[in-house]
Parts: C-alpha cells; structure tokens; sequence
C-alpha cells in the first residue's frame, strides 16, 4: 500500500460526444501544465462536439447538410473530415458511410479523428507519454506512469468484465467495433445454424480514426471482413466471431 | 358500436395490464440508496437481468487492472488481482481503509434497440471508468461466407478470457446512443 | 287501400300441408358455425402472439417511472395496431373462406368495430411513445414530434400512414359515411392499403421486438406475406378466375314495379356456381358510366343453372342507370358471400320478415329452406308488392305461408301484426324457428326489438347482409 496521490501524471475523465473520454497524462510534469493540457484536450473535444453533432440543429455538421452553409465556407476541419469519409468510403467498399443514415453523419470517424489530433497535439505540447481512451478507441504514446509501455486490454464480447486479448505498445491506435451479445450461441433463424458474423473487430494503426472507421466497416462487411482485413496495408486486426474464434494478424504487438 | 367499445375498453384494459404486470412496484429502486462509499460494492441495480450479472461475478474492484485498481487505496495488490476470484473471494477493497473507490450502475434504459445499462467506476469525486453492463443485441451480419482460413496470414484460435492487473486502459466498442447517455447519466447523478 | 293484414297465401289452401308437392322439396344439409368460431379462435391465437414477444422480451419489474410505463404501452398498442391493421386488410381480401365461412356481412361489421378499435390503438401507440420518449429524453412533446421524424428511419412515412388511418377511421363513423359519397369512401378506403405499405418499415427499423432478426421478425414479415397474398388471391385472382369461367352477360331487364327493375343474367357453366340464396355478390356492369363502380347486390332467385337474377330498388345515381343496361352487356362479379342463407339456420323451420325490395333475397331463400316456413311480407301499398305470382307460386310449391301486411308503420294492423302477440298469433312455434331479417332499417330494428320480446334467441334471427 503506497500513499495516495504519489503517481505522477493526471487523470481525468469527461463525457463528451455521447461517451465516456477519459485522459490519462503519464508524464512527469508539474500539476498546473498538467491540468492546462487537459484542459485544452477537453476543451477541443468539446469544441469538436458542438461543431460536429448532429443532435443540434445549429451544428455545423448540420447546417452544411441542410445545404444553409456552402462546403467551401466550412471550416477546414470539416472538409478535411469530409475529405476524409469520402476516402474511406471507397477503402472500405461502402460499408463505412457517412450517408448511411440518409444524412450526413460523419461521427462514426470524427470521434477516433478528434482523439487522434488531441494526441497529436498533446505530443506537440511535450506530452509524450499519455493514454487517450475515446469510448473504447484507444490513442497511446509512450509508456504509462509504470514507465512500461501501455497496455491495452481488448474486451471480451461475451464479457463485459474480461479482455480477450492485451495487446502493448507505445505509439498505437486501437479502435474497436462490434455488437456484444448475452449467450454464446445466436441461432441464425435463416439458416438454422450459429450465426457466422463477425462479434468484435479490432484494428490497430497509426490513426484512430481510420482505424475506427476500418473496424466498423470490417463488422458491416461480416465474415468477408475477415479477408478484406488481411488485406488492408498498414494495420493490424484482431477479429472474434460469433461462433467464438479468435482470428488475429501474427503480428499483432501482444502482451507476454 | 357496443362491440366497438367492448374492444376499445378491453385494448385499454389489457395493455394497462400488461404494463402494470410488468412493472412491479419495486422497478423505482434503482441504485439511489447505494450507500456511499461502499468499498467496492457493486450497486444492485434495477432487478432485472443486469444485478444477476453483477451479483454473480462481485468483482471486487471492478475489472481487475481497468483504471479502478489503479486507484490509491484500492491497490493492485490485493488478492483480488490475481485471475478471476470467485463469488466468495473476499473483496480486496474491504481491507482498504478510507477506500472511497465504488461503483455506481445506472437504471437499465430502454432504447428502440434493446436495453442499455452503463456503471461507472468513481473514486473520490472522479469518474475513472464507465463500462456498458448490458448493450442491445442486434446487427444484422452479413453473411456472404469467405473461404479466408486457406489464404489468411494471421493466426486463429478460440476466444480466451483474460484475466490483467495491469491494463492501462480497454478497448471496446462505443455505445453512444440515447440510451447509453441516459444510463450514465442517471449513474452520474446519483455519485453528485 | 290499407286493408291490414291481408292475407292472401292461405296456409289451408296455398301453403296447407294437403297441397301436393309440385316438385320434392331439396333441402339444403345445413352448415355449422365451426369455421366462424375457428376463425375467431385463430384471431384470439394471433393477438396472444403478437403481444407475446413484448411480454418475453420484458424483464419483470424493468418499468422504472412514467417513461418506462408509457414507452411500454405505447410498445404493447403499437403491436396490438400492427396485427389489426393486417387482421382488418385480411378480413376485407374478399377471401372466399372468410366471405362464405364467416360471413361477408358478419365480417363488414366485424371490421367497423374493429375500426374504432384500430383507430384507438394507433393514436394511443403514437402517443404514448411521443410522450414516453420525451419523457426519456427531456425533451418538450412538439420537439420530439421533430426527433423522431428527423432522426428516426421510416418514422415520416409511419406518421403519414397514421393519418392515412385516422382519416379512413373517421369516414367510418356511421354519420360521417352517410354524408360522403359511396365512391368517395370506397376509394379513400382503398388508402388504407397505403397505410399498410407506409407503416411496415417503422416496425423493423425501430420495433423493439421486431428489429433484431429472429423468429418474431420473420414471422411479422410473414404474416404480411400471408396477407398480402390473400389480398391478391381474394382480390385478383379468384375473381379473374370466376369470370373467365363463367363470362356473365346481362340478358334482360325487367321492371318489376315502378322503381324496382329486376336484372336476368346468363353466362356459362351457371350449374358450377356455387350460389345460395340470400348470398350476394359484387356486381360491375362494364359499361361507359357504370365500369368503375361495383356494388353489392343479393340473388332474388335462388340457383338454377340457367340464368341469375338480382331485383333491384332504384334509389340512386348508379341504381338508376341499371334500369338502362342492355341486353349483352358484359358483368364483372365477385363472390359470392354471405351467411345469410338457408344452409345457416338452427332450426328445421324459419320466418322470414321482409320489407319492400327487402324480400329479393328472401324470395331465393325460400326455395332452398325446408317446407313449413312462414313469410311476412311488409310493404307500404300493394303496388309496392313485388314478385308477387313468385311468392303466391312458391307458396304452394314450398308449403309456406305468406301474409302480406300492407300499410304504413302507424297504421293499426301492421302496428298489430308487428307486435309480440301479433307474431305469436301469425306463428305460434315463433321461438322454435329461425328468423331471417331483410328490409329497411327501421323494420329491421322495430321487428328485432319485437322478437326479442317475444322470447326469440338472438342467435336464431339473421339479419340481411346490408340495410335496404
């Protein structure tokens, strides 16, 4: 047992865009600049939130769908993110949609992207070491207040209490997508047997919204994720099906 | 008409009912009188299908090695830590003096897609985790079957469970629906 | 002329049991009420299961607070709306087992109450889970009205379907009906199949029980493929199958008084028609004004193999052009339906009331019942007596007897023929027999009110298919 509060860093979490954000800055940094960063890294998701949303009418997001703002009065953020979607649009054959909705609605990559240049400024800000954990997508740099590297756990989807997989590292985004489920086995009433989706994918890279955007994408696709995973250049994945296999790239930086 | 209001009153009748069977009186307590600062103790929350959940697996501080075992006073080497303990395992927690670590589960909220029920971990005045108890099922698979076991680089086998007092942080898919806020914020409010 | 009472079909002479027999009487092996209460048995079936789901998927005592208890019943009516709308469309298919087994007319009324019914059950579901959900989500009852058609997939064309209902619910309402148009409310009926199409997608994309795909998804999806297929076997091709084998023409036009015309038609393979008297069926004569309309029309006559006929009282605009139909113009028609026929009785003799053209139906009734029944025939003048010789004819033929009571309602004899006592001097074994009702409204209530006083079992009087 060691006396509270020796750990260096900062930890804090938020609720921001629908979910949980927590931070935790592992650096050895005096209190106040600690607080500031975090402050800052909050108050851009915020930011990010408001600009981004489509729960409010006034948002920007919104307001450029409802055709009252030209795209190219938009703020550079936005078309970049659009930019963006219309990219990974095509990288994933369609399943990742920012029209699927029938509306624009970016925040299946604005999320994972608006952690990502959090990081990335928290990194230009000397904040080398930290943990940013985005509702389940992961940003990490650096090594924890143990001085380790981090170390992610993956949930496991029949779990809500274990991990399945732990993966480590010290520069990585792990974004994870999939439907949790009580009961092992769902009976596919259309064929009659054990349903053969996919439960949980996912994806390790250097950008968390695109890897976020992969993972979603790899879930919609179903099994044939699999193969298109495989195939995807510079990320690495980790699938669960729903008959219970764990289907992971070799090397995927696991823990031990 | 009389059978017309036969039907009209019989529809109103049943539905009332069927509610009201459903809803039986003790649906209110939700995780309001949770003592505060119970060391570790899972919330019972509404007594439906989520406080089995957490009344089969009392975990002591919540999912060893999530941000709760990093918390001063619940420390991570508590014998709680080790690989899953089992129901009867005491809770490591207890034996932290002035633990003010504890878990607060929100009211299980019914979406359009299923049932949400989220619990936060809260230690002093901050929230260190929130973990979705229950999700809706749902998801429509596609179903188009692949052979990629012959051509796949990667390694396959089946899911284990991982029991780690030293995670940092987990990955998990989001749930950022109506139902998640609300759930998380019944269970923030009830911390305040 | 207002001689009460008349009584011309005398039974020691006309309709006495000494009279032989002009031909031996067939007949008609009765058909029970099994299917009807099979049917209603399946209907009951079907409720229980489309409640069901909500009921497992619930946990017990899962209803904390207002919201959670208006979303549910909000839940529990919006299934409950979901399976009448599709019980309403199945009951209007025009399938043949549902027209003859339970009843063309049984099931019009059946559709009324079930109507209102509907019409509740969908403004309380769309209610209830407006308010539930604002409720859930704080937010003000007009605003998430806004919500849930913005953000909420199929919910416009959910919302427009509710309307569609309660606007087709309204014209329902018996006064409302009267004051609009036959044609009008026909075709703004026909929207409710609109409705049917336009409130589907909403139950998936945001049903509770019916989203996650499962056996309760695919057997809703199925239960719109049955209906949907009776609709178009009822509709479609039953019918087109009917008249191609029997082609039916108009061969003559008679008129039977000055506003009544009988109408003849011949076709082929009459013989194969399955037809009782008192049955009606849907009647389209394919001409330049009449085409787009059909009607409803009973058989005066009952089948012969030869040719059909219906007598008809001209009392509007469509009615008015059949006196001008030529001979060879071609009929479209469906049915027949209706359980208004001598194969329904419960007891082995029957009286029949009929009032003015009221006795078309009746008079093809009377050949198929078993000898011994009794008819009284109500009309205002004896002008207004129609088919007379028939009746006189069948009279003697079927051993029935037949009382004319002419005159006004207030006039002494009708008002002491159609009295308890009255009844029971004309036909003293009154309760031990069927009645069967055909006629104007209002002699179709006085003499229902009149037989129940004088101790006649509901389920023995059989009202006419439609008000006359």
């Amino acid at each position: 047992m060691t006396a509270p509060v020796t750990r260096p860093g900062l930890r804090r979490v938020e609720q921001v865009m629908g979910t949980a954000i927590s931070l935790d800055l592992a650096d050895d940094l005096p209190a106040a600049t600690l607080r500031e960063l975090a402050d800052d890294t909050f108050h851009w998701l915020r930011e990010v939130d408001a600009r981004f949303t489509t729960y409010a009418e006034d948002s920007e997001v919104r307001r450029v769908d409802r055709g009252e703002l030209p795209l190219s009065g938009a703020s550079a953020d936005l078309r970049a993110v659009l930019a963006r979607c219309a990219d990974l649009w095509g990288d994933t054959d369609g399943f990742f949609d920012a029209y699927a909705t029938g509306r624009l609605d970016p925040s299946g990559y604005v999320k994972g992207w608006a952690a990502q240049v959090a990081s990335d400024r928290l990194v230009a800000a000397g904040a080398v070491d930290h943990c940013l954990n985005a509702g389940g997508d992961i940003r990490v740099r650096g090594h924890s207040s143990s001085g380790q590297p981090w170390r992610i756990g993956v949930r496991h989807p029949w779990d809500a209490y274990a991990t399945c997989l732990v993966l480590t590292g010290t520069d990585l985004a792990v974004a994870t997508s999939g439907v949790y489920e009580r009961g092992h086995h769902v009976v596919d009433p259309r064929r009659g047997g054990p349903a053969r989706g996919l439960r949980s994918v996912t994806v390790v890279g250097p950008d968390l919204g695109v890897a976020d955007a992969y993972a979603t994408a790899a879930v919609a696709m179903g099994v044939a994720g699999i193969g298109w995973l495989d195939r995807l250049p510079g990320h690495l994945h980790a699938v669960v099906t729903d008959d219970g296999r764990l289907l992971r790239s070799t090397a995927l930086p696991l823990a031990d | 008409m009389r059978r017309a209001l036969f039907a009209i009153t019989g529809l109103a009748a049943g539905t009332t009912a069927l509610v009201v069977l459903k809803g039986a009186p003790d649906a209110r307590q939700v995780a309001q009188d949770l003592p505060a600062g119970a060391p570790g103790g899972t919330t019972a929350a509404t007594p439906g299908a989520a406080p089995e959940r957490a009344a089969a697996k009392p975990r002591p501080t919540g999912r060893p090695g999530t941000t709760a075992a990093r918390t001063p006073g619940a420390g991570r080497t508590g014998t709680g830590a080790g690989p899953r303990s089992t129901p009867a395992a005491p809770r490591t927690s207890a034996a932290a003096p002035k633990s003010t670590t504890r878990k607060v589960t929100g009211p299980v909220v019914v979406t359009e897609f299923g049932n949400v029920q989220v619990q936060i971990t809260v230690t002093g005045t901050k929230i260190v985790n929130a973990v979705a108890l229950e999700l809706p099922q749902g998801g429509q698979s596609d179903l188009r079957s692949n052979r990629v076991d012959d051509t796949y680089s990667g390694t396959s086998g089946t899911v284990v469970r991982q029991q780690d007092a030293n995670l940092d942080t987990v990955s998990q898919a989001t749930a950022t629906s109506n139902g998640y806020r609300q759930s998380l914020q019944a269970a923030l409010d009830q911390v305040r | 002329m207002h001689a009460a009472g008349r009584r011309t079909g005398d039974p020691s002479r006309s309709g006495g049991r000494s009279a032989a027999s002009v031909r031996p009487p067939p007949t008609l092996p009765r058909r029970g009420s099994a299917g009807r209460r099979v049917v209603s048995g399946l209907f009951w079936v079907g409720l229980v299961a489309a409640v069901l789901p909500w009921w497992l998927d619930t946990p017990a005592g899962s209803l904390a607070g207002t919201a959670d208890v208006l979303t549910a019943a909000g839940r529990v009516t919006g299934l409950v709306a979901g399976y009448l709308l599709l019980v309403q469309v199945l009951m209007m298919s025009r399938l043949g087992v549902l027209e003859r087994g339970v009843g063309g007319e049984r099931l019009s009324r059946v559709h009324r109450d079930l109507g209102a019914t509907l019409l509740v059950a969908v403004l309380a579901h769309l209610s209830l889970l407006v308010v539930g959900y604002a409720r859930t989500q704080g937010n003000p009852v007009t605003a998430q009205v806004g919500v849930l058609l913005r953000d909420f997939d199929d919910m416009v064309s959910a919302f427009v379907a509710a309307g569609i209902l309660v606007l087709v619910g309204c014209t329902g309402i018996r006064a409302v009906r009267r004051a609009v148009p036959y044609e009008l409310w026909y075709h703004l009926h026909l929207t409710s199949y609109l409705a049917l199409l336009l409130g589907f997608g909403h139950q998936f994309s945001n049903g509770a029980q019916l989203f996650p795909p499962g056996p309760v998804r695919t057997g809703w999806i199925a239960g719109y493929l049955l209906v949907a297929a009776a609709l178009v076997w009822g509709r479609l091709v039953a019918p087109l199958l009917l008249n191609l084998r029997h082609r039916l023409r108009v061969a003559d036009v008679v008129a039977e008084s000055p506003d009544t015309v009988s109408l003849y038609l011949t076709g082929r393979r009459l013989q194969q028609l399955d037809l009782l008297g008192g049955q009606y069926l849907r009647w389209r004569f394919l001409t330049r004004g009449c085409w787009w309309q059909s009607h409803p029309f009973s058989l005066s006559a009952a089948a012969n193999g030869r040719w059909l006929r219906l007598t008809v009282k001209v009392v509007g605009g469509h009615t008015a052009d059949l006196r001008d139909l030529d001979p060879g113009t071609r009929v479209w028609v469906e049915g027949p339906s209706g359980t208004f026929t001598a194969a329904h009785r419960t007891r082995d003799r029957a009286l029949l009331i009929a009032g003015g053209s009221g006795i078309g139906p009746l008079r093809a009734m009377l050949e198929e019942l078993p000898p011994g029944a009794a008819l009284i025939y109500r009309a205002r003048t004896p002008a207004d007596v129609l088919l007379h010789h028939e009746l006189d004819w069948l009279a003697q033929a079927r051993q029935t007897s037949v009382w004319y009571v002419i005159g006004s309602r207030d006039d002494p004899g009708p008002r002491q023929v159609m009295s308890p006592d009255g009844l029971r001097r004309l036909v003293p074994d009154l309760i031990r027999r069927d009645v069967y009702l055909c006629g104007p409204e209002g002699l179709v209530e006085s003499s229902m009110r009149v037989l129940r006083q004088a101790g006649v079992p509901r389920r023995q009087i059989h009202l006419a298919p439609f008000e006359l």
